[in-house]
């Protein structure tokens, strides 16, 4: 797992590459928007014990997460996309907590970001 | 001018991934859908030249962006699709789309650079259709 919630160099690079801040915090504010969407879909899998759509949640929220630098929340997503789509939902109370959990400590520094902070 | 069709159930991954066209090709014409039947919708409506298909699309049919990537060419074989994936190239479903006749690979998460590439290509290979004629 990585020592900081937030690999600030990837989102240095995402800006870099985009050359634009405007366009940069409304990527920030959809995904702060659709981040929360996706850990309710995944809690929702989870009632129901649906695998493929549980693997189907993580692995988005994982590639935004990447996207974004959130590198502990991908990492947490990984394995949950992982396990799930060998139909393993043993651990996914706990992967969907240990998500939630590093969505917690990640989002308030994106926010920060979003609202004119240095990546 | 190029038209783009991207194709994701993320509007975030859609938006990051229109900002890149848009930085690689300025003033490119860029479509968005969400789910299949949008996709097929758009694809018939507006003719995209290109289309960047998610292969995990969350379909209603639960053929993901395989189902997708099969009507699209049944319709128009000479549209140009690239799979946008973070599976890894050999991968199984990666291969098949490719012996569908997929174009391209986009790795995720998604760099402007690679998207600039894949673009280059596209350009070149119109350049070459012209040039036949």
């Amino acid at each position: 797992m990585p020592d900081e919630p937030l690999q600030r160099s990837v989102l240095a690079r995402l800006r870099d590459e985009l050359g634009d801040a405007d366009t940069m915090r409304d990527l920030l504010s959809s995904f702060l928007d659709e981040a929360p969407q996706l850990l309710a879909r995944m809690r929702t899998a989870l009632a129901a014990q649906d695998a493929p759509r549980f693997h189907v949640a993580a692995h988005t929220l994982k590639g935004l997460s990447a996207t974004f630098g959130a590198q502990q929340l991908a990492e947490v997503c990984r394995d949950a996309e992982q396990r799930a789509r060998a139909g393993d939902m043993a651990n996914a109370p706990q992967l969907q907590q240990q998500a939630e959990d590093a969505w917690q400590r990640v989002r308030p520094q994106l926010e920060a970001v979003r609202d004119g902070g240095a990546p | 001018m190029t038209r783009f069709l991207i194709v994701d159930d993320s509007r975030t991954a859609r938006m990051t991934l229109a900002a890149a066209i848009r930085n690689a090709s300025h003033g490119a014409d860029v479509r968005e859908a969400e789910d299949a039947q949008a996709a097929m919708d758009v694809f018939v409506e507006d003719r995209p030249e290109v289309v960047f298909l998610d292969m995990m699309l969350d379909d209603s049919a639960g053929q993901g962006g395989l189902g997708a990537l099969r009507a699209m060419l049944d319709a128009r074989p000479e549209a140009r699709i690239v799979l946008v994936t973070a599976l890894q190239p050999d991968h199984a479903d990666v291969v098949k789309a490719v012996s569908l006749g997929a174009f391209g690979h986009l790795g995720k998460p998604i760099r402007t650079e690679a998207v600039r590439k894949i673009l280059a290509v596209v350009e070149a290979e119109a350049g070459r259709m012209v040039r036949i004629r």
